[in-house]
C-alpha cells in the first residue's frame, strides 16, 4: 500500500492508504475518545464520540473510527466545536445511562468516604483495614462515628427495603475495636520531609484534617489554636454524651502523633498576627470556624440570663458548670438547640425549645430530635419570641404563635405571626441556638476577600482564597455545616495546598463524574426484588434515668457480632465497572451533565441468568460491541439489536435470559463493552483471580 | 361499431372514494353491446374521487364525484348515445386551474391507460425508449444524455441521475445492482404510489435504460409493503415485460440481459436512506451505514449498485425519447424538468400534480390547489416530509427548484406538500414529525437515537403548556448538534420540521411558553371548547356523543360544557352542525 | 444451557416455508413475510425452526423482526384496522379517530380487542393522502372519516355486514 499526505490539526504526516483518521491521530499523539470502536472488531460507528471534521467538507462531523484518510486530507479532531459535540453525545448517552458509578452513600458523603468498602471490610473480620480505608478520606472514624448527622444514611437505598444500613456507628466500631487491638490509631507512615512549611489556623476537623493529609505528603504543619484543645466545634459545640473527650483525644493526639505541631492558648491576631504567619510560611490555612453567636434579633436579647448555645455548650466543655437554673428555654432549631436542650436536662433544669415552624421543617436530625423528645425535652413549635426581659434572675419570654405561609427562598414555608396570640413563658435562662457566623477579625490583616454572608471568599473546588498561598476551608469557608464536610474539606484543601507547595497549577482534588440512578424515592421497585427484610441492629444505649443526670457517653457501641450483620446489610450499591469504566472516564474529562436534559430513561434491566455473565441492560450505551463482538470474534451472535428508536436494546431474542442461551461465557462481549452493560459476575470474577 | 369506453380510476385513493364500488356497479349494469369498461389508475384529480372518463368517437371527457346515482346517468346516457354534461371536471374554472399549469412528463398515463396492460403501454408508446437506446446510442451516449437532461435525484436529495449513472458504469465488477427506491416512507406523499399503480411500465423501462447504460444486470424495485396495489401491477407489469423479452435473458434479441424483481418492505422509513436500504434488501436490519464506500463502489452483496426513485426512473423514457433539450426546455436556475407533488392536507383541490420547475409554491397552493378547503387562511406549506420543512405563507413566491427550496430551509423532497391553514399548529406539527423520526430512527447512533427523543420530550412538554423559556435555546442547540452529527440522512434532516417552525413561527412557540395558549386551538391541555349560546340549538347532538359527558342542558336550551370534565377530544365539534362550538 | 427443542410439526412447516421462499439471508425478510401471512404474527417456535433452518442465528432474524413496523408477535384479531398517522391525516384529524376507534374497540392504545375481534395499529402513512383522514380495514381504504363514521364502521365489521 501507498502512503497518503494528511494534515491533522496542521500537523502534516504521512501515513499508509486505507488507513483511518484515528489512526492517523492516534500516531500523532491526539487522544480522541471512542466507545463503540474495538481494535478487534468492524467499525460500527454509533457512538460518535470520535467524531472529527474533515475541513473544507459539508462543515458536518464525521466518525473518525471509520472514515479513511485520503491523500490531501486535512483534518481537526480537536477544536471547542468538537469538544463540544463529544460533551453533548456524552451528556445524551448519560441521560439514558440507568447506574450508579458511585454507590448513593458515599456519594452523599460530603468526605467521599469509602463506605461500600469498610462495610466489606467489616464482614470480613478485617477492622484494622476498615480504618485504614476511612483514614484514606477522614482521619476522625471515631468522632464522625459518633456524632455524623449521617447524609449517608438518608441516601441509603437500604431505606426502600426497610431501614439504612447504620453506617455511622460502623465507623465507631471500627475505630474502637482498632484501638482495642492496638492501643492507638494506626497511622500510615508519612512522606520524607519536603522542607516546606505550613502554618493552620484553627485546630478543629478542618485545621485538623488538612494537617494530617498535609503531614503525610511530607510537609511541615504547625496549627494555632485559640482554645486550650484541639477539636473545635467537634469539642466546644458538641456535648461529651455524644462525644467523648478521650475519643477526641485519641484521634486528634494521634495527628500530633504524627508530628504536626499545635500552639494551643494562641489566639491569631492577638498573640499572633495572621499577616506574620503568612509570611514566614510557604502557605496558610485559615481554619477558624464560625464561632459567633447570630442574633436573634428580638429586643432584651442582651438581657442577663441570655445565653448563647455555643457560649453555653464551651463552658460545658471547659468544664464548668453553667449557672442556668431548672428552667431554661431555648430558641432555635438545628441540632445544637437540640444538644443545649439535651444537656440542660442533664444539668438538672427542665428545658423547652421554641421553633417557628413545625417538626417538618426541623433542620436538627430527626433521630435526635426523638432522643430530646425521649429525656423529656419540650418542643413548643410554631413559636417565636418577641421580647425579652429579665428582673431578679427571672426571665420572661414573650412569644407569639406562628403559621406556615408561602415556601420562601429557602423552599421551607415561611412562617408568619398569627395575630392576638401572645403568650409568654418564664424562665431562669434564655439559650439561643439560631445559628452561628464567621468571627474574621484576626485573619483580616492577610487581605482575605469575605463573601456577603461573612465567610472566607474561597474557590469552592480548590479551597484557594483570592491570594494566592493563602486557603480556607471548614465552617469560616461554607458557613456553619456539619463536621464530616469539614473534615472532607480540609482533605480536599491539603491536596490544593499540596499542589500549590510543589509548584503545580492548583485545580483540586480531582472529580469524577458520578452517574446516578436517581434520588432514592425514584428508583425502580426492580432493584430490591429478591432483597430479604433485616432489621437495622439498634444502638444500645444508656438507660434512660442515667442518661438525663449525667454526661457520661450515652451509647454503648456495637459488639464484634451486631457490627458484622450490620454490615451485612449492605446491598453494595455502585458499580463494579466504576473504576475502568469508558463512559466514565470521558465524562469526568469533557465535563458531561447527565442531567442537562431529563427525559424519559431506560429502566433498571439486569440478567443475572447466567453462571458467569451479568447483563445490565439499564446501563447499556447502545454501542453494540457485545452484539458484534459475540458474532465477529465467537461466531454465536447470542445477542443482537432489538427493535428500533429510542428503546432499541442489545438483547438475546424473545426476551430469553442469557442463560437461555449459547452463551457460554467466554467474555468477548464483556471485553469490548466500553461500559458496564455486560460483565462478569463479581464472584465469577473473584474465582478467576485466584 | 366502435364501442364507448368508460374507464374508471382505480388507484389506491380512487379506491378509497368508492371507485371499485362505481367499477363493480358499472361493470354489473353496463351493456357490454354498446360500451366497454376499462380499469385505468389515478388520474391525479384525487379531490373529485371517485372519477370516470367516456370517450367515444376520439372524444374523452373526464367526470368527478361519481357515486351510484350519478353512474345510473351515465349508464343511461351511455344507452342514449351521448354524454352526461354535468360532473365534468375537467372544462370548469376549477378544472382548468388544476390542470393548465401542469406538465406531465412522468405522470402521462397516469389515469388514462390501463396500467395492468402492457399492449396500452406499448400503443402509448412505451418500450420505444429502450428500443432508440439500443439502437442509436451506446450506453456511453445514454449516460451523457441523461447527464445533459440536468435530472436530478426525485428522492429528495437531488444529485445528478446522470453522474450517478456514471459511476456505476465505471465501476468494476461482474455483477452490478440497479435499484429502484419505492420505499416512499413520507407521510403526505404519494407520488411513487400513483406512478406503480398507474404507469408501471415506465418505471420499468427506465430501469432498463439505466441497466443498458451501467451495465447491471440484476434489478430490485423495493416497494414499501403499504401499497399493495402497486406491488400487485408491479409484479404483473415485470411479468408481462418478460413475456414480452423486455426483461430478462436477450432482450428484444440482444445478448442484453436485465433481471427485475420486486422487493417488499416491512415498514421502516429509515430504509429510504440507500445503505439502509441495501441492508434490507440483504435481509437485515436497516442499519445505515458510513459512506464512503458509496453503493457505486460496494453495495448490495459488495456489488456495484445504483439507487434511483420511481419518479426519476420514470422520467427516462421521455428524455431518450425527446433528447436532453426538450427536457431541459423546463428549467429554472439549476433545476430541470418537472416534479410531481402530492397535495394534500387542508386544501381545496388535493391530488396528485406534475409541474415545470421554476412554478412558485404560491401558484401551486393557490392557482392549482385552489387555497385551503376551508376558505381559512393558508399558514403554510410542509415540503419534504419529515426531513424538510415548513414554508410560511409570505414565502410563496419561492420558485420550485432544489436550491431555492433548500434556501428556506426545508427541502424539495419527494414531493410530499402539505397545505396546514391558521388553525394548524405549528408546534404541534413539529412535534407530530419528531415522534414519527423518533420512532423511525434506527436506534443505532446516539445524536439520532436519543437526541431526536429528547427533542421530541420537549416538544411535548411545550405543547402541553409545561415549556419554559429554556427550552427553545435547548431545542435549537440539539436540533443543530443532530444535525451535524449524524450518520444518515434520517438524523441529519431530523431537526428540520423544527428549525424551520422555529425559524417562521417562534412565536407560536412563545404563545404556548410564555402565555400558556395555543393560537391554532390544538394543543388540547392549552385550549378550552365552549358552546356559544346564540348559536346552540339544543339538539342534544353534541351531548349525546361526548364520551365523558362533559355536556348537560335541556333540549332546545343552549347547552353548556363542563371544563373540568372535558377532556378536549373534539368530537362535539365534529358532531355540532350549526357551528356553536368553539375553541378558546 | 437451555436451549429450546422444537416440535416436529413446527419443524416440517418451516421446512416447508424455507422450500417456498429459499433459504438465503436475503430471504429473512420473505420468510418472515410467509410466516406472518400463514399465522397473522411470528410465533417463537417457527421463527426458530426457520432460523434453524436456514442457518441464520435466531438472535439476527429476531432483530431484524422487531425492526420492521409490518411483524408483530401475538395473533392478530380477525380484523386488523390501520389508522393512517400520515402529515395529511394528522392535520386533519387522525388523533379523533384514533381516539373513537379505542373508545369504541375498548383498546388503550394500540393492540388486539379480548374478543381477539380486532387488532388496532397504525401506519405511517398509506399514501391514501388526498382523503384524509383514513383507515384502512382489512386492507380497504375508507377516507374522509369523522369519528362518528368510523364507529359506525366498526360497528359494520363487528355485525359481520362489512
Amino acid at each position: 500500500m501507498g502512503m497518503v499526505n494528511v494534515t491533522i490539526n496542521g500537523i502534516d504526516m504521512q501515513i499508509e492508504e486505507g488507513s483511518t483518521i484515528l489512526q492517523a491521530a492516534t500516531k500523532l499523539g491526539f487522544d480522541i475518545p471512542t466507545l463503540c470502536h474495538s481494535d478487534s472488531l468492524e467499525h460500527f460507528t454509533s457512538c460518535f464520540m470520535c467524531a472529527v471534521k474533515v475541513d473544507g467538507g459539508r462543515g458536518n462531523l464525521v466518525p473518525s473510527c471509520a472514515t479513511k484518510v485520503r491523500d490531501g486530507m486535512s483534518v481537526t479532531v480537536e477544536s471547542d466545536e468538537i469538544n463540544e459535540s463529544r460533551r453533548m453525545a456524552l451528556n445524551l448517552l448519560l441521560s439514558d445511562h440507568c447506574g450508579d458509578c458511585l454507590p448513593p452513600c458515599e456519594d452523599a458523603c460530603p468526605a467521599s468516604i469509602d463506605i461500600r468498602g469498610f462495610l466489606a471490610l467489616v464482614r470480613e473480620g478485617k477492622e484494622l483495614e476498615a480504618a485504614k480505608l476511612i483514614r484514606e478520606k477522614a482521619p476522625f472514624p471515631g468522632a464522625l462515628g459518633r456524632i455524623c448527622p449521617r447524609p449517608c444514611e438518608t441516601a441509603c437505598r437500604r431505606n426502600r427495603v426497610e431501614e439504612s444500613v447504620s453506617i455511622c456507628y460502623m465507623k465507631r466500631y471500627i475505630s474502637d475495636t482498632e484501638l482495642e487491638e492496638c492501643g492507638e490509631a494506626q497511622l500510615p507512615d508519612c512522606a520524607p520531609s519536603t522542607g516546606k512549611r505550613v502554618a493552620i489556623i484553627g485546630a478543629g476537623p478542618a485545621g485538623m484534617s488538612a494537617a494530617y493529609y498535609l503531614k503525610l505528603q511530607g510537609h511541615d504543619v504547625t496549627v494555632y489554636e485559640a482554645k486550650g484543645k484541639s477539636g473545635g466545634m467537634m469539642r466546644y459545640g458538641i456535648p461529651y454524651y455524644r462525644l467523648t473527650d478521650q475519643t477526641l483525644k485519641d484521634e486528634f493526639d494521634a495527628i500530633e502523633r504524627l508530628g504536626v505541631t499545635v500552639h494551643y492558648n494562641t489566639v491569631v491576631g492577638k498573640d499572633i498576627t495572621a499577616k506574620k504567619l503568612e509570611v514566614e510560611h510557604d502557605a496558610l490555612i485559615l481554619a477558624i470556624g464560625a464561632q459567633g453567636a447570630s442574633s436573634m434579633r428580638v429586643e432584651g436579647e442582651d438581657s442577663s440570663g441570655v445565653y448563647s448555645g455555643i457560649e453555653y455548650l464551651g463552658n460545658l466543655a471547659e468544664g464548668k458548670t453553667p449557672d442556668i437554673g431548672n428552667e431554661v428555654v431555648i430558641v432555635g432549631g438545628g441540632n445544637t438547640a437540640i444538644d443545649v436542650s439535651r444537656s440542660a436536662i442533664r444539668n438538672g433544669a427542665k428545658a423547652t425549645i421554641l421553633y417557628r415552624r413545625t417538626r417538618a421543617e426541623m433542620p436538627a436530625s430527626s433521630f435526635e430530635i426523638d432522643e430530646a423528645l425521649e429525656e423529656g425535652v419540650n418542643i413548643q413549635f410554631l413559636a417565636s419570641p418577641v421580647h425579652i426581659s429579665s428582673e431578679n434572675g427571672e426571665v420572661t419570654v414573650s412569644c407569639i404563635r406562628m403559621k406556615l405561609g408561602e415556601p420562601d427562598a429557602s423552599g421551607r414555608r415561611r412562617p408568619l405571626p398569627v395575630e392576638g396570640s401572645e403568650f409568654e413563658i418564664k424562665a431562669t435562662a434564655v439559650i439561643s441556638a439560631i445559628g452561628q457566623k464567621v468571627v474574621p477579625d484576626g485573619i483580616i490583616d492577610t487581605g482575605v476577600g469575605l463573601t456577603r454572608w461573612g465567610t472566607v471568599q474561597a474557590d469552592p473546588k480548590t479551597f484557594m482564597t483570592d491570594r494566592p498561598g493563602i486557603f480556607a476551608c471548614g465552617d469560616c469557608q461554607t458557613g456553619a455545616d456539619i463536621a464530616v464536610r469539614a473534615v472532607g474539606n480540609g482533605r480536599k484543601t491539603a491536596y490544593s495546598v499540596h499542589q500549590y507547595l510543589s509548584g503545580q497549577e492548583v485545580t483540586g482534588e480531582p472529580v469524577l463524574f458520578n452517574s446516578t440512578m436517581g434520588a432514592l424515592e425514584d428508583v425502580s421497585e426492580d432493584l430490591f426484588i429478591g432483597i430479604e427484610k433485616a432489621e437495622k441492629v439498634k444502638m444500645p444505649v444508656l438507660e434512660k434515668t442515667r442518661r438525663i443526670t449525667t454526661f457520661e457517653e450515652m451509647e454503648r457501641g456495637f459488639s464484634k457480632e451486631e457490627a458484622r450483620a450490620e454490615a451485612a446489610r449492605c446491598l453494595e450499591c455502585g458499580c463494579d465497572a466504576a473504576v475502568d469504566c469508558k463512559l466514565r472516564t470521558y465524562a469526568t474529562r469533557f465535563n458531561a451533565d447527565q442531567q442537562y436534559f431529563g427525559g424519559e430513561i431506560r429502566q433498571y434491566q439486569v440478567d443475572y441468568s447466567h453462571e458467569k455473565i451479568k447483563m445490565e441492560i439499564n446501563k447499556c450505551i447502545n454501542c453494540g460491541a457485545c452484539v458484534r463482538a459475540c458474532a465477529e470474534i465467537k461466531g454465536l451472535s447470542v445477542l443482537s439489536f432489538v427493535g428500533r428508536g429510542f428503546t432499541t436494546r442489545m438483547t438475546a431474542p424473545f426476551g430469553r435470559s442469557l442463560v437461555d442461551t449459547a452463551c457460554d461465557g467466554c467474555g468477548e462481549c464483556v471485553a469490548v463493552c466500553p461500559t458496564a452493560g455486560i460483565m462478569f459476575k463479581k464472584e465469577y470474577r473473584i474465582e478467576t483471580d485466584v | 361499431m366502435e364501442k364507448t369506453k368508460v374507464f374508471v380510476g382505480l388507484g389506491s385513493c380512487g379506491i378509497a372514494a368508492g371507485a371499485q364500488d362505481v367499477f363493480n356497479y358499472l361493470d354489473e349494469k353496463i351493456d357490454t353491446q354498446v360500451s366497454e369498461l376499462e380499469v385505468t389508475s389515478c388520474v391525479g384529480m384525487c379531490y373529485a374521487e371517485p372519477v370516470v372518463e367516456i370517450e367515444r368517437g376520439g372524444k374523452r371527457v373526464r367526470y368527478g364525484y361519481v357515486d351510484k346515482k350519478f353512474a345510473d346517468e351515465i349508464i343511461q346516457s351511455l344507452e342514449d348515445g351521448v354524454f352526461p354534461d354535468k360532473n365534468i371536471i375537467t372544462e370548469t374554472d376549477a378544472g382548468k386551474a388544476y390542470l393548465d399549469r401542469q406538465v406531465k412528463i412522468v405522470l402521462k398515463n397516469c389515469g388514462i391507460i390501463n396500467p395492468e396492460s402492457i399492449d396500452e403501454y406499448l400503443k402509448a408508446g412505451g418500450y420505444e425508449a429502450i428500443k432508440k437506446a439500443m439502437h442509436d446510442y451506446t450506453p456511453a451516449e445514454i449516460i451523457e444524455i441523461v447527464k445533459q437532461s440536468g435530472l436530478r435525484g426525485r428522492g429528495g436529495a437531488g444529485f445528478l441521475t446522470g453522474q450517478k449513472w456514471s459511476f456505476l458504469a465505471g465501476a468494476k465488477g461482474d455483477k452490478k445492482f440497479l435499484v429502484c427506491n419505492a420505499d416512499e416512507g413520507d407521510p403526505g406523499a404519494f407520488m411513487d404510489r400513483s406512478v406503480l399503480e398507474g404507469d408501471p411500465h415506465k418505471v420499468i423501462e427506465g430501469m432498463l435504460v439505466a441497466s443498458y447504460a451501467t451495465g447491471a444486470g440484476e434489478g430490485v424495485v423495493y416497494c414499501r409493503a403499504e401499497y399493495p396495489l402497486a406491488i400487485k401491477r408491479l409484479n404483473k407489469a415485470i411479468k408481462d415485460a418478460e413475456d414480452r423479452h423486455f426483461l430478462g435473458d436477450n432482450i428484444l434479441g440482444t445478448d442484453f440481459s436485465f433481471h427485475l424483481h420486486v422487493k417488499e418492505g416491512a415498514g421502516a422509513f429509515v430504509c429510504g436512506e440507500e445503505t439502509a436500504l441495501m441492508a434490507s434488501i440483504e435481509g437485515k436490519r436497516g442499519f445505515p451505514r458510513l459512506r464512503p464506500p458509496f453503493p457505486a463502489e460496494s453495495g448490495i452483496q459488495h456489488s456495484p449498485t445504483n439507487i434511483n426513485n420511481v419518479e426519476t426512473y420514470a422520467n427516462i423514457s421521455y428524455i431518450i425519447l425527446n433528447g436532453a433539450d426538450a427536457y431541459n426546455k423546463y428549467s429554472f436556475k439549476k433545476s430541470y424538468g418537472t416534479k410531481v407533488f402530492a397535495l394534500a392536507g387542508k386544501i381545496k383541490r388535493g391530488g396528485l400534480i406534475e409541474v415545470p420547475m421554476g412554478l412558485t409554491i404560491g401558484e401551486i397552493v393557490e392557482e392549482i390547489g385552489g387555497g385551503t378547503d376551508s376558505g381559512r387562511p393558508v399558514k403554510a406549506v410542509q415540503m419534504g416530509g419529515p426531513a424538510g420543512g415548513c414554508i410560511p405563507a409570505r414565502m410563496f413566491d419561492t420558485p420550485i427548484d432544489y436550491d431555492s427550496i433548500n434556501a428556506t430551509g426545508a427541502i424539495m423532497g419527494s414531493g410530499g406538500l402539505v397545505v396546514m391553514d391558521d388553525k394548524t399548529c405549528m408546534v404541534d406539527v413539529a412535534r407530530y414529525f419528531l415522534a414519527f423520526t423518533q420512532k423511525e430512527s434506527c436506534g443505532k447512533c446516539t445524536f439520532c437515537r436519543i437526541g431526536t427523543k429528547r427533542m421530541l420530550e420537549i416538544l411535548t412538554r411545550i405543547t402541553e403548556g409545561k415549556g419554559v423559556p429554556e427550552d427553545l435555546d435547548r431545542l435549537e442547540e440539539l436540533a443543530h448538534h443532530v444535525q451535524k452529527t449524524s450518520l444518515c440522512g434520517l438524523g441529519q434532516l431530523a431537526p428540520n420540521p423544527v428549525l424551520t417552525t422555529l425559524k417562521y413561527f417562534r412565536e407560536e412557540y412563545e404563545a404556548h411558553i410564555y402565555d400558556k395558549k395555543c393560537p391554532a386551538g390544538v394543543c388540547k391541555p392549552l385550549i378550552t371548547i365552549r358552546i356559544i349560546s346564540d348559536n346552540c340549538t339544543g339538539c342534544t347532538a353534541c351531548a349525546r356523543v361526548c364520551p365523558v359527558h362533559a355536556i348537560s342542558g335541556e333540549v332546545k336550551k343552549p347547552h353548556t360544557i363542563d371544563p373540568d370534565v372535558c377532556t378536549r377530544c373534539g368530537l362535539c365539534i365534529e358532531t355540532c352542525n350549526f357551528n356553536a362550538i368553539e375553541v378558546v | 444451557m437451555g436451549l429450546k427443542t422444537i416440535d416436529r410439526a413446527v419443524r416440517d412447516e418451516a421446512k416447508d416455508i424455507v422450500r417456498e421462499i429459499g433459504a438465503e439471508q436475503e430471504k429473512v425478510i420473505p420468510l418472515l413475510q410467509e410466516i406472518q401471512k400463514r399465522h397473522s404474527y411470528l410465533p417463537e417456535d417457527l421463527v426458530e425452526a426457520v432460523a434453524q433452518e436456514i442457518d441464520v442465528p435466531v438472535s439476527d432474524i429476531y432483530g431484524v423482526a422487531t425492526f420492521y413496523s409490518q411483524f408483530r408477535f401475538t395473533p392478530m384479531g380477525k380484523h386488523l384496522i390501520k389508522v393512517c398517522k400520515g402529515t395529511a391525516c394528522h392535520v386533519q384529524g387522525a388523533d379523533l379517530l384514533a381516539s373513537a376507534l379505542q373508545e369504541e374497540l375498548g383498546l388503550d392504545g394500540e393492540g388486539t380487542t379480548d374478543d381477539m375481534n380486532f387488532t388496532l395499529e397504525t401506519v405511517a402513512c398509506l399514501g391514501c393522502c388526498s382523503l384524509a383522514p383514513v383507515v384502512m380495514i382489512d386492507g380497504k381504504v375508507y377516507g374522509k372519516l369523522t369519528s362518528a363514521k368510523v364507529k359506525k364502521l366498526i360497528k359494520g365489521y363487528s355485525d359481520g355486514k362489512n
